[in-house]
């Protein structure tokens, strides 16, 4: 009796056709941010404020691995699907926390992450669970069994200085939309939409224009071959346009533009393809040529409003340069820029949304210590929330002071003894109090600030926001947090003890709300006695 | 002979550079250890350095360094080069430098402050310098913080973790005390040395004999 239960659950929990995920149920976690929209918001209300200091650990996931954890977990009918780097995947009891079953992806020993073989999660379409690897493959495995289904290869991860792709996929009808990673290493960029039914690939978007397509030539002489503008994190839908939004790294070298004069298209940008061609619709580019650092590869946030009167279809996106922006994601119209950290780079934008830069931000070789944001940027890869409820977006920013030093660039290769990229990243020692991090709740037409909750570390943590009314998510000394989300009050902690890598789910098991988050190498879930 | 003391120079500077960026971070700017390993003792807990460098430590934080085969040769020699005994001549009386560090520095250097064994590798301008500027660079570990307490008390020590709520500290008698941010009124970080300048105090020829002293501490 029990067995047929449990195949019976197994079995509803494998199909999550497209409706599913074009209208996700409060209860499940099907994709990376929740929902199209980018939103990493649960439409769950079962945990309030007046309630969530009872939460306490109800199981833990114990990954055990020495690379940072920044998966984010689905949940599809009672069953989590999450990733351990490299690239394992692990189907768990989503009540329990027990193994249902494991897949392993083995990659070559050398990959070419920037920053950690790390893996940001899954997407799931019908009864079938994604995942793109730091070897540049894209599989699909049988949600129910871990079964591999088909494996392709997106790309030599050896060419230039080497690709990598530790980014969610995200699932549309009949086709995943993959990203890739490679901006410090010299690689030329792309966006690419596969079948999903087998692994065909449909379109590629490269990402720095190529010769007879359009908006070719902003770069100088053949810097446009090496010149990065990957895009390693996840992207956002409108189904209604039937535009994905992605946003694209920076450009290569990281800090020395001198070999790479021109704006750099499509860096730091980002760019609306039609879901089905790959064609592009609109760009917009928020650092041209830059030189910090900045990817523009925040998770777009899709918002609807009426702004100067008109309802509008908007796109709210506080950028890793340090100013938020509210765009038209219609026609790619800039509305508006307006700075949510300390920022020392840009005197006015002009009606296009150009910045006006000011000189004496630039790295030098002996490192610039003036300029703000930092190099990990006032937001960088975690997810920004918005509630529909409060109407308000909430990032967890960062303010920090580092060193910009411009580099000596090399060709970019994967040579065993070759140093690519940024390899005299200096990191003097501020005094810790120059750097800190903040929640913001950001009133998304306006730009203004709500509140603000300072937290003592720049974080490397999301944030999601519910409909009981509050924002959770953790810091880098592993407090776990819930915040009142029209006040910013710190309602309830967990003492994690490790750095928080990642953004939290909630999700319904058993008839009440859990909530998911990587502290350091555990996923901890929390639930009401 | 002078051209190649130059290039010789140029790579000794830039293997310094080179230590800066790469390790630093976590080894200290002398090579004096704080999140990873001291590494002027000349021991080498994982073996062959150029290995432990290039490929990193599995297991640990210590990555692989992103660095040409060269580059980590050099940095090899340059981490070899922080466990050198610094030899220049101290004219200072070792008996008399112990006399010294008893009367001025051994209370708190064998509670709070950092342990002193070793600390003459790191040259005796270094130590000349933290005696009479103890500011300018702290010890990894052993930054300073003051905290006011709601019913009044202040208390000074060396802060050894922190979070949003809480802080962890080692007061100026060596006791460990872990605080509640709610019961704490104001955090004063702006003396991040516990220890007073000895300007004034010592003069050079003391100076001199406790180094002499310190030498002998490795």
């Amino acid at each position: 009796m029990i067995r047929i239960a449990l195949l019976i659950a197994l079995t509803a929990s494998a199909q999550v056709p497209y409706e599913r995920l074009l209208k996700p149920e409060a209860g499940n976690w099907l994709m990376y941010s929740g929902n199209y929209s980018g939103w990493r918001y649960s439409a769950l209300d079962l945990l309030t404020p007046a309630n969530v200091r009872g939460l306490k650990v109800k199981w833990m996931y114990q990954a055990r691995t020495q690379e940072k954890f920044e998966t984010t977990p689905l949940v599809a009918d009672g069953i989590m699907y999450l990733t351990r780097p490299e690239n394992e995947v692990f189907a768990l009891d989503a009540e329990t926390g027990r193994t249902l079953w494991t897949y392993v992806h083995r990659n070559p020993e050398r990959t070419f992450n920037c920053c950690g073989k790390v893996n940001r999660g899954l997407a799931i379409l019908n009864n079938r669970l994604f995942m793109n690897t730091l070897d540049m493959h894209l599989i699909a495995l049988d949600a129910r069994s871990g079964r591999e289904l088909w494996k392709v290869k997106m790309h030599d991860h050896e060419a230039a200085g080497g690709y990598a792709s530790p980014g969610a996929p995200l699932a549309l009808q009949g086709k995943v939309v993959v990203g890739m990673a490679g901006g410090e290493r010299g690689v030329s960029g792309f966006l690419d939409g596969y079948d999903a039914a087998t692994g065909k690939r449909l379109w590629r978007f490269n990402t720095i224009p190529q010769p007879g397509e359009a908006n070719f030539g902003t770069w100088a002489g053949d810097s446009w071959k090496t010149g990065g503008a990957s895009t390693w994190n996840s992207g956002a839908y409108d189904p209604e346009l039937n535009l994905v939004y992605w946003g694209t790294s920076n450009p290569w070298p990281d800090y020395n533009g001198d070999f790479r004069k021109g704006d750099n298209l499509y860096s730091c940008s980002v760019i609306a393809l039609n879901a089905d061609t790959g064609k592009l619709a609109w760009y917009y580019q928020f650092t041209p040529h830059d030189l910090h650092d900045w990817d523009a590869t925040q998770i777009p946030v899709l918002v609807d409003g009426l702004y100067q009167g008109k309802q509008r279809k908007l796109m709210a996106w506080p950028n890793r340069n340090g100013f938020y922006y509210l765009l038209d994601r219609a026609t790619g119209e800039f509305l508006f820029a307006k700075n949510f950290v300390r920022q020392t780079w840009v005197k006015s934008f002009d009606a296009k949304g150009r910045p006006e830069v000011i000189p004496g931000n630039e790295p030098t070789p002996d490192g610039n210590t003036s300029v703000f944001p930092g190099v990990d940027g006032a937001a960088n890869w975690m997810s920004h929330s918005y509630s529909p409820s409060t109407k308000l977006l909430y990032t967890f920013a960062r303010e920090e002071r580092r060193v910009f030093t411009k580099d000596e660039p090399r060709h970019p290769t994967t040579a065993p003894d070759a140093a690519v990229g940024r390899p005299f990243r200096r990191r003097p020692r501020f005094a810790p109090e120059e750097s800190w991090g903040k929640v913001m709740a950001i009133d998304p037409l306006t730009g203004d600030t709500k509140w603000e909750h300072k937290v003592l570390s720049p974080p490397w943590s999301g944030v999601m926001a519910t409909a009981g009314g509050l924002v959770f998510g953790g810091t880098l000394e592993g407090v776990v947090f819930a915040l009142d989300a029209r006040s910013g009050e710190r309602l309830w902690h967990f003492m994690g003890n490790d750095r928080v890598y990642s953004s939290p789910i909630s999700f319904i098991s058993n008839g009440k709300q859990l909530l998911s988050l990587p502290v350091g190498d555990v996923l901890i879930t929390f639930g009401l006695d | 002979m002078w051209l190649a003391l130059v290039a010789c120079t140029a790579l000794a500077q830039d293997a310094a550079a080179l230590y800066r960026a790469q390790c630093s971070y976590c080894h200290g700017a002398r090579g004096e250890g704080g999140r990873g390993p001291d590494l002027t003792t000349g021991r080498y807990k994982h073996g062959d350095l150029f290995t432990t460098i290039r490929n990193g430590v599995k297991g640990t934080e210590m990555p692989a360094v992103r660095a040409s085969d060269d580059d980590v040769r050099r940095l090899a020699e340059y981490v070899k080069s922080l466990a050198r005994v610094d030899s220049a001549a101290v004219s200072g009386d070792p008996a008399f430098g112990h006399a010294l560090y008893e009367a001025n520095c051994g209370a708190c250097h064998e509670t709070v402050g950092p342990d002193l064994a070793g600390v003459a590798r790191r040259g005796a301008a270094f130590v000349r310098e933290s005696i009479l500027e103890p500011g300018k660079e702290i010890a990894m570990g052993y930054r300073a913080i003051r905290v006011m307490v709601k019913d009044g008390a202040a208390i000074e020590g060396i802060r050894l973790n922190e979070d949003d709520t809480s802080i962890q500290i080692r007061d100026t008698r060596g006791q460990l005390r872990s605080l509640l941010k709610a019961g704490i009124v104001e955090i004063d970080r702006s003396k991040p040395s516990l220890m007073p300048s000895f300007a004034g105090r010592l003069d050079d020829k003391q100076i001199d004999a406790l180094i002499a002293f310190l030498r002998e501490l490795r």
